[in-house]
């Protein structure tokens, strides 16, 4: 099966489970105890002023009408409309799309060099000092929430020493300096378990490659051990960190609603983070269907990468 | 949710923010990346604030900041002065005149201007908007604010008359206010519609709106033509930033102007030369509320034993730490300055010392000895927290087992509607008068009109305690509870001042001998201002104040 056929296949493959996504996030939405017009005006609404809201919202309806309204008005590529900003959800999303896409992949862009060459160096040196030194990091790395580092890098550079700017985003499209400068902090909470997850799993996947009998033969044919490492090795170990390279998209998502909160970036992760507190269900799910729609196709692209990667896969 | 006439109600982000225990004024708090603008002209003024702008459209707006600032876009009628004694003529050229009891007539400016050449503001905008915001179809939540006006008509170029449904005691804060009876430009938000007025906002205030970038900024820039004159400010920039120990930071690095200070970081805000601090009060009503309707305090006594179990200055420090102060009648001590009200006698009748014997005696007078286990609910927040512990101790010292639930705010709600609680944390933001507490807490819902659902969280009020009164029969209680109703309902459509402050005192009378809720603090917040402000002091009562009748702000670099 040629690249295209198969780049389609598992698109569509993805229908249903987006379909399952979307319910499954409606459902939720719609269990949480309270409705959002009573959330929205408080504890003592009128209820006069409640009861035309609701009704004017289509609240008031049983949730599996509202449900098919939904996704008819999905399939006409309607996300719906924000009950708190009484605006299109599209609208919504597409103002704040650009500084979650441009924080998560710079994120990717900081996090995959850093950890494939401390991965690749931990593995060259194994057991050595500066394996050492780079698995503790790592650990550090994994173990550290990336809210508290938020909020230390903060303290540290913005309040003590006073070097970088605390809050605020800029779009690099813009004025690429100033974008450089608000998003360094940002980038690097982001980025830091991302490096220290994909350095381990690099230096692993490394040292099990460099213990395999190909390698004792290069040696013995005399190949650079730099060859070896980079030419050889390398490229086999690739495989399991393509999985969690795609798969590290997930957690991407889910930083990036903290990282936004703590930085005021004001991406999507915020709107979702809004939208749930104040139960403005289009919004939820809108953002939901988009972040799950981006991990799906970096599952798809995972897929199609381990057949370019590895030969002896083929797309069927 | 109905409200009263002021920034202060417990709309729905002060609700939930509330039940976090954010801790923060909600006005301002927090800052982003770059340096203010400066100038010579007056500069740009940058103020954080947590939340972003869902319209700009104040007679749809449910959010507290912007309420304060849509003053910098829109005008009112009347504007309440920074101390809060006075309401000061602003688009009216003077107070309105009484024509009869339900009739008044209000002369308007001349010369004010809406912004981007949308003309000259007239009496027919004034109609406009408040006839608008009466409207049941726009669905305003400002509508119960001014639902004593039956009608605004325009009867000159300049003149208003409002028609009123009743006389009312709160006319001249609804004029005075945005959450009330903004006035817009009636041919801009006619001919751009609900959807798009709220994003481009036009009005006739001292700034007009310049840029939004959402969950991010909102610049507002000086209007020349304004009819006080063109500030000295180039522009007010707000800027959103959620985390107000963050936005501290940016304010500490002379980033912005005025941010909130989280009372953990007051005592650096303190010692920064820098920054000057003022704690204003969050004019609101902190405490608990008891479940008279079932379980173990329907009885007044088991009410009042509560009463005798706690150390009010204990749950306050362990609420709030110095960041609250003691809440009188049910209401924060400003309002209870202001209007003279007895407070000492209050306190020696009704807000007993700490007396656990007493509390056993009191329990035992009402059946229910101590021998009972108490579902204390709470949302998250430390605050909630610490006063919820302070009073799960105090029953445990007597031997009532008392367990702390915490549950989510819809969760609350919930609880709220069902009853589902024996005591809850509670918190109501009012404004400086009582009618702020008093209507929206004491009130009898099912005597509103068209009364109120079963399913409603008005009971969150002490509805319960009528309802609990009526189902067992209670008929002094609900003797005295139907003339609560009527205090409070009349308090609300009386004029004269002091004829209110009667009925507000009987009233409170009446509350605290039942003892339904119990009031233990009002909170305060801190806003930090940097230094290089000129001019400038915020208050808890004043709006547009970066430019208004009284001080006109400017920054100096």
């Amino acid at each position: 099966m040629g690249l295209l056929r198969y780049t389609i296949r598992r698109l569509l493959q993805l229908i249903p489970v987006l379909f399952g996504i979307v319910t499954l996030t409606f459902v939720m939405m719609h269990a949480l105890p309270g409705d959002p017009v009573r959330l929205w005006l408080g504890t003592e609404p009128g209820q006069e002023l409640a009861d035309e809201l609701i009704e004017a919202h289509g609240f008031d309806r049983p949730m599996h009408e509202q449900y098919v309204d939904y996704l008819v008005r999905l399939a006409q590529g309607d996300l719906g409309h924000s009950f708190v900003y009484n605006r299109p959800v599209v609208d919504l999303m597409w103002e704040r799309m650009e500084p979650t896409l441009v924080v998560m992949g710079l994120s990717y862009l900081v996090a995959l060099p850093v950890a494939l060459g401390l991965g690749i160096y931990g593995a060259a040196r194994h057991n050595r000092a500066g394996d050492h030194v780079s698995r503790f990091a790592g650990l550090a790395g994994i173990s550290t929430p990336n809210f508290w580092l938020a909020l230390m890098m903060i303290y540290m550079f913005s309040y003590n020493f006073g070097l970088l700017p605390a809050t605020g985003y800029t779009s690099p499209f813009v004025d690429p300096v100033e974008a450089a400068v608000l998003l360094i902090m940002p980038v690097l909470t982001l980025a830091t378990a991302q490096t220290a997850l994909l350095m381990r799993m690099t230096r692993s996947s490394m040292i099990e490659e460099m213990r395999e009998d190909y390698v004792e033969t290069a040696r013995a044919y005399g190949i650079p051990e730099r060859k070896i490492l980079l030419r050889h090795s390398f490229r086999n170990a690739l495989l399991p960190l393509v999985t969690i390279v795609g798969l590290q998209v997930s957690t991407l998502l889910g930083g990036s609603v903290i990282v936004e909160e703590i930085f005021a970036i004001p991406g999507l992760g915020r709107l979702f983070f809004d939208s749930v507190i104040e139960q403005d269900y289009s919004v939820a799910v809108g953002v939901t269907l988009f972040f799950s729609t981006l991990f799906l196709i970096g599952v798809v692209l995972t897929d199609i990468a381990y057949a370019y990667i590895d030969p002896r896969i083929k797309y069927d | 949710m109905t409200d009263n006439l002021n920034q202060s109600h417990l709309d729905r982000r002060r609700f939930v923010k509330s039940m976090a225990a954010a801790g923060s004024v909600g006005l301002f708090a927090g800052c982003v990346g770059s340096d203010p603008e400066e100038s010579e002209d007056g500069g740009v003024f940058v103020i954080a604030t947590t939340d972003e702008v869902e319209t700009f459209d104040p007679r749809q707006n449910q959010l507290a900041w912007y309420s304060s600032a849509a003053h910098y876009l829109f005008d009112s009628l009347l504007l309440q002065s920074p101390d809060g004694s006075e309401f000061e003529p602003h688009l009216a050229v003077d107070h309105p005149e009484e024509i009869d009891e339900t009739t008044y007539v209000v002369e308007i400016r001349d010369d004010v201007e809406f912004h981007d050449d949308w003309g000259q503001l007239t009496a027919e905008d004034v109609e406009y908007s408040i006839n608008w915001v009466l409207d049941p179809d726009n669905a305003s939540p400002n509508q119960s604010n001014v639902a004593y006006i039956d009608e605004a008509e325009a009867t000159g170029e300049f003149e208003v008359t409002l028609h009123l449904e009743y006389p009312s005691g709160l006319m001249d804060r609804s004029l005075a206010h945005m959450n009330a009876a903004p006035i817009v430009c009636k041919e801009a938000a006619e001919e751009m519609g609900d959807e798009e007025f709220g994003q481009n906002p036009v009005g006739s205030g001292p700034f007009k709106l310049e840029n939004h970038d959402p969950s991010s900024s909102v610049e507002l820039v000086a209007n020349a033509d304004y009819f006080l004159g063109e500030p000295i400010l180039e522009g007010l920039e707000y800027r959103i930033i959620p985390e107000a120990e963050v936005g501290y930071v940016n304010l500490a690095q002379g980033d912005l102007h005025q941010s909130g200070v989280t009372e953990e970081l007051l005592g650096e805000a303190e010692e920064d030369d820098d920054i000057d601090t003022y704690q204003l009060s969050n004019m609101d009503f902190q405490g608990f509320i008891l479940n008279s309707l079932e379980g173990p305090f329907t009885d007044v006594r088991a009410r009042e034993a509560v009463h005798h179990l706690i150390d009010y200055d204990e749950v306050l420090d362990a609420a709030a730490g110095s960041l609250a102060g003691r809440n009188w009648g049910h209401m924060p001590q400003e309002t209870v300055d202001a209007w003279d009200f007895p407070a000492d006698e209050w306190e020696e009748n009704y807000y007993p010392e700490q007396d656990h014997d007493r509390a056993v005696e009191l329990f035992e007078e009402a059946g229910v000895g101590t021998d009972f286990e108490v579902d204390l609910v709470m949302t998250a927040g430390e605050a909630n927290e610490g006063r919820s512990l302070v009073l799960q101790n105090e029953f445990e010292e007597v031997g009532i087992d008392c367990d702390i639930r915490e549950i989510s705010t819809g969760d609350w709600l919930e609880a709220l509607n069902q009853a589902d609680y024996d005591i809850t944390t509670y918190g109501w933001g009012g404004n400086d008068d009582p009618d702020g507490y008093y209507y929206h807490m004491f009130r009898d819902l099912q005597n509103d009109e068209g009364g109120m659902d079963d399913d409603v969280v008005g009971h969150s009020s002490i509805g319960y305690l009528y309802e609990g009164s009526r189902e067992r029969g209670d008929d002094d209680v609900l003797e005295d509870l139907d003339r609560l109703d009527d205090l409070v309902r009349e308090a609300q459509a009386t004029v004269a001042q002091e004829e209110r402050r009667e009925y507000y005192v009987e009233a409170a009378e009446i509350v605290l001998s039942l003892y339904p809720v119990i009031g233990v603090y009002s909170a305060e917040s801190v806003t930090g201002v940097h230094t290089n402000v000129q001019n400038y002091e915020p208050s808890e009562f004043g709006e547009q104040e970066a430019f208004n009748h009284w001080q006109e702000a400017s920054i100096d670099e």
